[in-house]
């Protein structure tokens, strides 16, 4: 008896029609939040940021002839003993940028530090960078710049070229890239 | 027009049949609501936060961890399909050109976007009333694929613009307490 009651008022509820709309409703909520996440997770961008480079521009003094007489000079400024790095497939080259235009031909104002099997020694560049920088600021009285001047070799991978300029702006002695037209 | 009486009655008639619909559920009722609800949250997840400028360029940057940028930016997705380079830019602008360019002529149009989008950042931080920390600044999200000498008539094209800030942009990896050193040296060439 107490298991006919329960089968007719199951077959009552199965055949209840409110059921199957409660269902499409929940359905339907269901299927719009699945498809806001799956449009959400597709057009949310991931954690991106940027290695920063400059290209030099002329200082032009404009005049100001209002009441605050503005006047912008430059913080820094690209001369010849600008510290220069050069960058092939080989090895990375660095001194002076006049080494690298007027006396590209001396040899003895240059060094080289090799790839290790194709690999750029960034660290041991740093190292090598930072102490010349700071001898010849020593013994030349050369001021220290915080610009360097980074000529790469048009065959070096962007990947490459952009974690050496972050790795030569993680240096305390260079918070400045300039990024030259490169060598052919 | 309209009596009173006649109006009286066009409401009491309303009133009536409202009165004999509502007698019983209307399961119909909820689902315009949740059509209009729904379709409402997917717009908002797509128009209400900004939409991903990087979908359908298929730039592929390296994963390196860098600064997040959250001045204005020209963004630029360098990418080379086939024996052309491919600029296509946030707002869907496309420039192409061969790899082995040849002459400034091929840029041309790349600098006179740029130009007009100088301009642009100009007016608009003029009526916000606001300076940016850093000046216009492009952020070129070059493709793993490309070489040195395909950016540069990029580089090129910022120079003639009056562009002097610009990037390049790396995807910045999820870190773990273990990997929380900056990597540094050693950097591999394929």
């Amino acid at each position: 008896m107490m298991y006919q009651s329960k089968i007719s008022r199951m077959k009552k509820k199965s055949s209840d029609e409110q059921w199957l709309f409660r269902a499409l409703l929940v359905s339907l909520f269901g299927l719009f939040s699945i498809l806001a996440f799956c449009f959400r997770v597709v057009t949310l961008p991931a954690g991106y940021g940027i290695v920063p480079v400059e290209i030099p521009v002329l200082q032009a003094s404009l005049q100001d002839p209002g009441f605050h007489q503005f006047r912008e000079g430059a913080t820094e400024s690209l001369t010849s003993n600008t510290p220069t790095v050069v960058l092939t497939t080989d090895a990375f080259f660095f001194g002076d940028l006049s080494a690298f235009s007027e006396n590209f031909s001396d040899t003895s104002n240059k060094f080289i530090i090799r790839h290790a099997s194709g690999s750029p020694q960034l660290s041991l560049l740093l190292q090598q960078l930072t102490k010349w920088v700071t001898n010849r600021s020593h013994e030349s009285n050369i001021p220290l710049s915080k610009v360097l001047v980074l000529i790469p070799a048009g065959e070096i991978p962007v990947p490459i070229l952009t974690e050496v300029i972050a790795g030569l702006r993680s240096s305390p002695h260079f918070k400045r890239v300039v990024l030259s037209s490169g060598l052919n | 027009m309209s009596s009173p009486i006649l109006d009286k009655n066009h409401w009491s008639s309303r009133f009536a049949v409202a009165q004999n619909r509502l007698r019983e559920p209307l399961w119909w009722f909820p689902y315009p609501f949740l059509l209009t609800f729904g379709l409402v949250l997917l717009l908002m997840a797509h128009v209400l936060f900004t939409t991903n400028p990087r979908m359908g360029n298929p730039a592929d940057v390296v994963t390196f961890p860098s600064m997040p940028q959250r001045d204005s930016a020209i963004w630029l997705s360098v990418t080379p399909i086939g024996n052309d380079v491919v600029v296509t830019t946030n707002d869907r602008k496309v420039f192409r050109w061969p790899q082995k360019i040849r002459s400034e002529h091929d840029i041309r149009e790349l600098v006179f976007y740029l130009r007009e989008r100088v301009h642009q950042e100009i007016q608009s931080a003029a009526l916000l009333q606001r300076i940016y920390n850093i000046q216009t600044t492009a952020v070129i999200a070059a493709d793993q694929r490309l070489k040195y000498l395909h950016l540069r008539p990029i580089i090129h094209a910022l120079a003639q613009a009056g562009i002097s800030n610009y990037g390049f942009e790396t995807l910045n990896p999820v870190l773990t307490n273990s990997t929380q050193t900056l990597h540094r040296g050693g950097v591999s060439q394929e």
